[in-house]
């Protein structure tokens, strides 16, 4: 069951997700990066039909590079939420994209920000999010514990509290999983939290 | 002679295309613009011709980045180039949607000569009136390159090459002063190829070079000046060395 979830502090953004690959009862892989780094100052977390995460995220990815290569400046964080948003809604009604999203990002002068853009899309501008089955445990983490500005620090520790919860609680836990931030200095991973190494790594 | 250049689609009976080679005269208008390739660095210059006083001149971008590691230079009709530059921008995206790689400097050089082609063949088309220098460091192999693109949808490898006006001059300049270079050695060359025909001055000349490791960077108008102050310095050095040489020679007979 995959979980996408994030939220915004103080000047930063960051956004987690499960890395299991499943189809079925079978898990194809644990270390599977569905938090995409967009620009150098964007993070597209998504979940959803396998292929068509892949498919849609690097669609708005190259188009987000191209926007820049032809205009000399990247696309603010809203402007790539409102077209994402709109490549959803013009599938929509006839082959839609099965992606749940959550676009984090900064920019220069607005600070951090997240948009939660779902499969039907729905926009909402929000400073924490969470998809999929782990959001009925992380939302309730984040109402409970979420306070605006918040350090890296406390931030983390709020995310790890929500990956403990759908360790815990979820039924089919996902085991590992991959934080991402962006801040102004960029976009970038952040750490893995894994509970199953995979095993080909130690192996090489 | 004047019944075959009205279509593109019409031969001559001398095996002419007289649009393309008319086409090729706009391109021999247009501004001077120059092509070196280093073994670590490639470098586009181009003459800017006076900017008008009211004129915003950040606005007038003559080389431009087609992805981060290509980079491309026209001269000719700038309006045909946006056309073709907007198009070349897309398939460097389009390719590495599709196949998850960037694309080579030929492939992209190939991509831009194909078009230029087309509106050979096509018709009531014109063609393209400019001609493109392009310039990269292909993915994986970091090797630097230098291709050209004319109105005609040729195109071929270069070591250093000119285009636009006296680009004949600067060609035999380059050709009797190429040698292979690297870094500042090959920004100079560039540089030397464009005063042979531009006027002195940074405030004329645009440079822009390219790096494996830092991609491309316009060189500011300053820096631009330093290298021709240079330039010059090794030039009167040089002269002087002649001059001197053929004193002791007289002095001594």
């Amino acid at each position: 069951m995959e979980c996408v979830f994030g939220l915004v502090g103080k000047g930063f953004a960051i956004v987690a997700a499960d890395t299991s690959a499943v189809n079925s009862i079978l898990v194809h892989k644990s270390n599977e990066d569905k938090v995409m780094v967009l620009d150098s100052h964007k993070l597209l977390g998504a979940s959803g039909e396998p292929g068509d995460r892949v498919q849609f995220t690097e669609y708005i990815q190259k188009n987000v590079h191209l926007y820049q290569f032809r205009n000399g400046i990247p696309l603010t964080t809203a402007a790539t939420a409102n077209f994402t948003r709109g490549e959803l809604a013009t599938a929509l009604r006839k082959n839609p994209y099965s992606v749940n999203i959550l676009l984090a990002g900064y920019d220069k002068g607005v600070g951090p920000s997240m948009y939660y853009i779902d499969y039907i899309a729905t926009m909402h501008k929000i400073e924490k999010g969470a998809f999929g089955y782990g959001s009925y445990f992380c939302l309730s983490m984040m109402d409970r514990l979420y306070h605006p500005d918040m350090s890296i620090e406390e931030a983390i520790e709020l995310i790890d509290k929500c990956i403990i919860e759908i360790r815990t609680r979820l039924v089919v836990a996902p085991p590992n999983f991959v934080i991402k931030i962006v801040d102004e200095d960029g976009a970038r991973e952040y750490a893995w939290r894994e509970s199953i190494k995979s095993p080909d790594v130690s192996m090489a | 002679m004047a019944r075959y250049d009205r279509a593109i689609t019409v031969f001559s009976p001398d095996g002419n295309l007289f649009q393309v080679e008319y086409a090729l005269e706009a391109v021999r208008k247009g501004n001077a613009a120059v092509g070196v390739r280093g073994s670590d660095t490639v470098v586009l210059g181009v003459e800017k011709k006076s900017t008008p006083k009211l004129q915003d001149s950040r606005t007038v971008r003559k080389i431009v980045s087609l992805d981060t590691h290509i980079a491309l230079a026209c001269a000719g009709l700038k309006a045909d180039a946006r056309v073709l530059i907007n198009r070349a921008r897309i398939e460097c995206q389009s390719h590495r949607l599709t196949v998850e790689d960037p694309v080579t400097v030929e492939y992209i050089t190939r991509y831009i000569a194909g078009l230029q082609q087309k509106y050979t063949q096509s018709g009531g088309v014109r063609p393209f009136g400019l001609s493109t220098l392009i310039v990269g460091f292909d993915p994986y192999s970091e090797k630097p390159a230098l291709y050209q693109t004319d109105p005609s949808g040729t195109f071929s490898a270069w070591k250093a090459n000119a285009t636009g006006r006296n680009s004949n001059s600067m060609r035999e300049f380059l050709e009797k002063n190429y040698k292979e270079t690297s870094g500042k050695e090959t920004i100079k060359l560039a540089i030397r190829a464009l005063l042979e025909v531009v006027e002195s001055g940074g405030k004329n000349i645009e440079i822009a070079v390219m790096t494996h490791k830092d991609g491309l960077r316009q060189l500011e108008e300053a820096e631009i000046d330093e290298y021709v102050a240079e330039i010059e310095a090794e030039k009167a050095a040089a002269e002087a060395a002649k001059k001197g040489g053929g004193a002791s020679t007289s002095a001594s007979s």
